[in-house]
């Protein structure tokens, strides 16, 4: 099923860390101290609130930085605990819904609809849970696994999981009105017997987000979610995406209007294109190579800060430490192998596009142009903004873009509703 | 005699529905203007029940609006995974301006809601909470305190040998790390316990709450006196005053049942009469709870160590 064009554009601000370029906390509208400070969340929160956006979200791994335990000396890492950072903004604004990225894997089902909950009712309904079954095989060894389940059995779990804390928010009664039913569940990953520990929560359940982009990934978020962050690197790949997740939707007996895909999004925007391209030019020049390859050994998980970055890709002795699948390393290294390309060369052309998201580099208006294109031609529902560096590139987009997309009427003046669920026009629980 | 800061101290009971903004926002501004220096949330007591909200929560919504009293969470050492509180208590001591402590407690155990199937004896809780308690060290300690630089003109951003594994191998627990967050400001953030809980006779904290009758404990660096709020008045404030003078307690440790009405008769009742007894209540409220109370910045080994050789 093609996917219906939208009358409006949701915005979510995707917060974590000081910006999407590796390099970008070294530039001069960055203010790298600043985020270890509660007045910097209160200050974004409201920047982000008063610009009508749905919801700040904020990504989250449960490992360190670097490869082999070396952790990068020249990328920052400022990852303090989302839930702890999206309460914090939470309590100076109002209607900004709040999306923490909390894993099925490495948590108690119980402890995961106490923690939303809590969230939800502090916040009178704007907490969105983005739900991951974590993929990085390091995090396992934070929580005495030995080893990463294989992914399958993950989104098994997650699929039992999240109906666990469905069936805990939903057994849940308004404050007042007496204790909380106990649920009992005996099933292949979890048996339980217990209550939810608040009130109902006004939204009834947080919103649920997913990210998940393999074909297990995608069936659970079709099945699951009614918000979806994925990256989408051209207009035909966000179309493409949405349509398949309309279709699968379809699939699991859902209304394909009822989940919103929300591709990231960088920016780096200027008065005229040439400045635009030359402000990108010079953020990615302040990623060092010794950075660059920083940032590829995470990315392989294997510490190559010793290699000679003029030599060869060392793939053999990437193959031989890196947890990670090693067919997927193939794939992203053995190209670059073949047509003889150094270390340095390699690293340096991979962050130039992290994660596989979309960059865009230009005008305001020719961005207001470009979201309006993506949302009538059926490729997203809107963006989950990742700023090349913070705060300075999204004040920009709040100062210069969202203006112009308010006169377009592609975005809202002033929130319609109160909660996160209101936001996203989604029913209420 | 080496008089301690004094300390006021107060917890709010498991029952007190926290997550509803419409109390929890009051609640902090009353604790504020009562001169509380230590908001608990949560209980501590063996047998009593879990709280009725997420207290890592709660104290983190509330931090914007405490800017002095300090917020002291109360987690379950039997439920809880040392890497998501370790993860949770530094970015709660960063925001607080290191006004964050924590209190490791066996109460509010409930088994069958993590899958449990039987009891756990005393023995076994104790050992697998003093281990929980070891393990999130460990993983505060996988940064030293000088571990970042942050320099935008060079590109350094911290000391890739500051930071390192924890490799963290307990009974209960076993975490290799390092923490993906920097080193809280306190070093390790508050750590209270209180001596009804099963934890007693066995932990080491910085703060301990206790009866008034209770002998000196070499094990805490602070005594704080347990006491009803409407009995803390008269002869038996005057006692306590003496007992602090003499160094034998650090302050006291209300038990707020009615919070709002509580921390009202605290301001308007009790803090008068401290003020007649001469105690100097509400010094350096801007400043970090072990800064205010005179306590020592834990270092991870490796920096002493380093710093040992400097």
């Amino acid at each position: 099923m093609a996917g219906q064009p939208n009358k409006e554009l949701h915005f979510w601000a995707f917060l974590q860390g000081i910006g999407h370029y590796p390099g970008g906390w070294r530039y001069r509208g960055a203010t790298p101290r600043a985020v270890l400070d509660v007045d910097y969340y209160c200050k974004v929160a409201r920047l982000v609130e008063g610009a009508r956006f749905d919801a700040i979200v904020f990504g989250d791994q449960l490992q360190a930085r670097g490869a082999n335990g070396r952790t990068p000396a020249l990328l920052a890492m400022p990852t303090l605990d989302p839930l702890t950072l999206l309460a914090a903004m939470g309590s100076v604004t109002t209607h900004v819904g709040l999306v923490a990225t909390v894993s099925t894997t490495y948590n108690e089902p119980a402890a995961v609809a106490d923690r939303f909950a809590t969230l939800d009712c502090l916040t009178n309904g704007r907490a969105g849970w983005n739900i991951v079954t974590t993929a990085h095989p390091a995090s396992a060894w934070n929580f005495g696994r030995v080893a990463l389940p294989e992914k399958s059995a993950r989104y098994q779990r997650a699929d039992e999981f999240v109906d666990l804390t469905k069936a805990l928010w939903d057994s849940a009664k308004p404050a007042g009105q007496g204790p909380n039913t106990a649920i009992r569940h005996q099933g292949r990953w979890f048996s339980m017997q217990g209550a939810l520990a608040t009130p109902r929560p006004p939204q009834g359940r947080p919103v649920l987000v997913q990210a998940g982009q393999s074909g297990d990934g995608r069936d659970f978020a079709a099945k699951t979610a009614e918000a979806i962050f994925c990256p989408a690197p051209t207009f035909d790949a966000g179309k493409a995406f949405r349509d398949d997740i309309r279709a699968r939707m379809t699939r699991f007996g859902r209304q394909p209007d009822d989940v919103k895909v929300m591709p990231g999004l960088s920016f780096v925007l200027a008065d005229t294109e040439a400045v635009a391209l030359a402000k990108d030019q010079e953020l990615i020049e302040l990623s060092s190579t010794a950075l660059c390859i920083e940032y590829l050994s995470e990315s392989v998980g294997c510490d190559l800060t010793p290699c000679n970055p003029e030599g060869p890709i060392p793939l053999d002795d990437i193959l031989k430490v890196s947890e990670f699948p090693p067919d997927d390393l193939r794939k992203m290294l053995a190209p670059a192998v073949a047509a003889g390309q150094s270390l340095a060369d390699f690293a340096r052309i991979y962050v130039r596009t992290p994660r596989g998201h979309h960059v865009f580099r230009g005008t305001p208006e020719q961005l207001a142009d470009m979201m309006e294109r993506w949302l009538t031609g059926g490729a997203c529902d809107g963006f989950t903004l990742q700023p090349a560096y913070m705060p300075g590139e999204l004040e920009i987009f709040v100062d210069q873009v969202v203006p112009l997309l308010q006169r377009k009427g592609l975005l809202r003046r002033e929130y319609h509703a109160q909660t996160l669920r209101g936001h996203l026009d989604l029913e209420a629980v | 005699v080496s008089r301690a800061p004094w300390i006021l101290s107060a917890q709010v009971a498991a029952g007190v529905p926290m997550s509803d903004p419409a109390l929890a926002l009051p609640l902090v501004q009353a604790a504020e203007a009562a001169g509380v220096d230590l908001l608990v949330l949560g209980e501590s007591v063996a047998g009593s029940a879990a709280p009725a909200f997420d207290p890592l929560i709660v104290a983190a919504w509330l931090a914007p609006h405490a800017r002095g009293v300090g917020l002291i969470a109360t987690v379950s050492a039997l439920h809880s995974e040392p890497f998501h509180v370790a993860r949770a208590m530094s970015a709660l001591d960063f925001i607080t301006g290191g006004r964050s402590g924590w209190l490791p407690t066996t109460a509010g155990i409930d088994w069958p809601r993590y899958g449990g199937v039987g009891e756990v004896s005393a023995e076994h809780q104790v050992a697998k909470a003093l281990d929980f308690v070891a393990a999130t060290e460990s993983l505060w300690d996988s940064w030293d305190s000088d571990a970042l630089i942050i320099d935008q003109a060079s590109g350094a951003y911290l000391h890739a040998d500051r930071v390192r594994r924890s490799n963290y191998n307990g009974p209960y627990h076993q975490v290799q790390g390092p923490l993906n967050a920097a080193r809280p400001p306190q070093g390790y953030p508050l750590l209270l316990q209180s001596d009804r809980d099963l934890t007693n006779a066995v932990g080491r904290s910085d703060v301990k709450i206790v009866g008034a009758d209770a002998p000196p404990d070499p094990g805490a660096t602070r005594l704080i006196v347990r006491i009803g709020v409407r009995d803390c008045h008269g002869s038996t404030l005057a006692a306590l005053a003496r007992r602090w003078e003499s160094g034998a307690i650090a302050g006291l440790h209300l038990l707020l049942t009615d919070p709002l009405a509580d921390l009202g008769y605290c301001q308007t009742a009790i803090l008068p009469e401290l003020d007649r007894l001469g105690i100097a209540y509400g010094q350096g409220r801007e400043q970090p709870l072990r800064t205010r109370l005179g306590l020592p910045v834990p270092r991870s080994a490796a920096e002493s160590a380093r710093r040992g050789v400097l």
